[in-house]
């Protein structure tokens, strides 16, 4: 059966990263955004994962939320091993495990805020009824509970990000992956919604936060550092 | 810190597919192709049993030769002759029939069980139990109209 060969007896951590390669071709080159890395990440860490432009770091969280197939290593969470998963079974990972908050927002724009915020209970077989109370409940977490019927540009920047937030956990998900959730976002707003990444791993949630912002870096328990794809020594959890 | 493999096996179960979601869509066709065999099957088992039972199954229809109504003595002892389905009288109690197995009995061993009683009977018909069953059928439903 499927699940034998998918799932990974011998794991210690939530999340565990096992010789992890990701090479492109591109033109004539071969490019290595991720040349090797291992690491790992347990149940209700807050970890930011660091480095410049083009380090990889966005390439790694993209493999960690089973959108992008490795080149070589393991990727594997709660024991299942991400890319042995057919793709019906990794669709079915996302919508349980992963919640994703990307920079440029990726609101819908004809959809309300709430019809935004439902938008990944769709495939999940919840009654409408229960979907639009789900959808209320974590509006309200976010501060949005009066905003609910607006478009997303009716909104400010920093509401755009918290209707994100408010998407990416609708569906409980044990992990949040953040790819610089304040790249657009002034410093006051910034740290709001840093201030509510830290509560919801309070809560229990494993955050995963990709950034180059030293200042944003301060809000989680541990850094990653990446480095010409690699994981810088000493940076990773050993 | 200490892994707990506990805490979202309910999520790895429904990724692994140990746990479904709803109803799959094999699982559909199976609950609809098992009504409609039950239903087809409700249709045509009876059929098949009925044909089965009857289907070596004979009428003998008697009268008493001065059309004396049949004494239930008679009847209950031919009823109980191996081979013999039932045995039940008419209105008037003057008709006797009899509904054997042909591969058990016949008009051949009533007629001993009759002249040992000292009964003089008439055989008016022998004919198959279903094509009885079916005139008998159609009468009702003539007169009916």
């Amino acid at each position: 059966m499927a699940s034998v060969q998918v799932q990974v007896e011998t794991v210690e951590h939530l999340i565990e990263v096992r010789g992890l390669q990701k090479h492109y071709q591109s033109g004539d080159t071969q490019v290595s955004a991720i040349k090797e890395m291992d690491f790992f990440i347990d149940d209700g860490e807050f970890v930011t994962i660091m480095g410049q432009s083009g380090s990889g770091k966005s390439t790694l969280l993209s493999i960690m939320g089973g959108l992008n197939h490795p080149s070589a290593g393991e990727m594997l969470v709660d024991t299942l091993d991400l890319y042995r998963l057919s793709s019906e079974q990794r669709a079915d990972f996302r919508s349980e495990y992963i919640g994703i908050i990307f920079q440029s927002f990726q609101l819908i724009p004809y959809l309300t805020v709430r019809e935004n915020v439902k938008m990944p209970m769709a495939i999940t077989g919840i009654s409408a009824k229960k979907q639009d109370e789900m959808a209320v409940a974590v509006l309200e977490r976010v501060g949005l509970s009066d905003k609910m019927d607006r478009l997303p540009d009716q909104l400010s920047g920093g509401e755009q990000e918290r209707v994100a937030i408010a998407r990416a956990i609708v569906n409980n998900p044990p992990i949040l992956l953040a790819d610089e959730p304040t790249g657009n976002l002034d410093s006051e707003t910034s740290e709001e919604i840093m201030k509510l990444l830290q509560e919801l791993n309070r809560d229990g949630q494993t955050v995963i936060m990709v950034t180059h912002n030293p200042d944003t870096s301060r809000y989680s328990k541990r850094i990653i550092t990446v480095r010409d794809g690699r994981c810088t020594v000493g940076a990773c959890a050993a | 810190m200490i892994y707990n493999y506990e805490k979202y096996r309910d999520k790895r179960e429904k990724v692994l597919g140990v746990r479904k979601r709803g109803i799959s869509f094999g699982m559909m066709v199976l609950i609809v192709s098992g009504v409609i065999i039950l239903g087809l099957g409700g249709l045509a088992v009876p059929r098949a049993i009925a044909y089965l039972t009857t289907r070596n199954l004979d009428d003998a229809i008697y009268k008493m030769a001065d059309s004396k109504a049949w004494s239930q003595e008679v009847v209950t002892l031919i009823a109980n002759q191996p081979g013999v389905t039932r045995a039940l009288t008419d209105n008037h109690d003057t008709r006797l029939v009899v509904t054997f197995n042909r591969n058990e009995t016949g008009p051949e061993k009533f007629k001993n069980i009759f002249l040992t009683r000292r009964i003089t009977a008439d055989l008016l018909n022998r004919m198959d139990h279903r094509n009885r069953m079916s005139i008998l059928k159609k009468e009702a439903e003539f007169e009916a109209l």
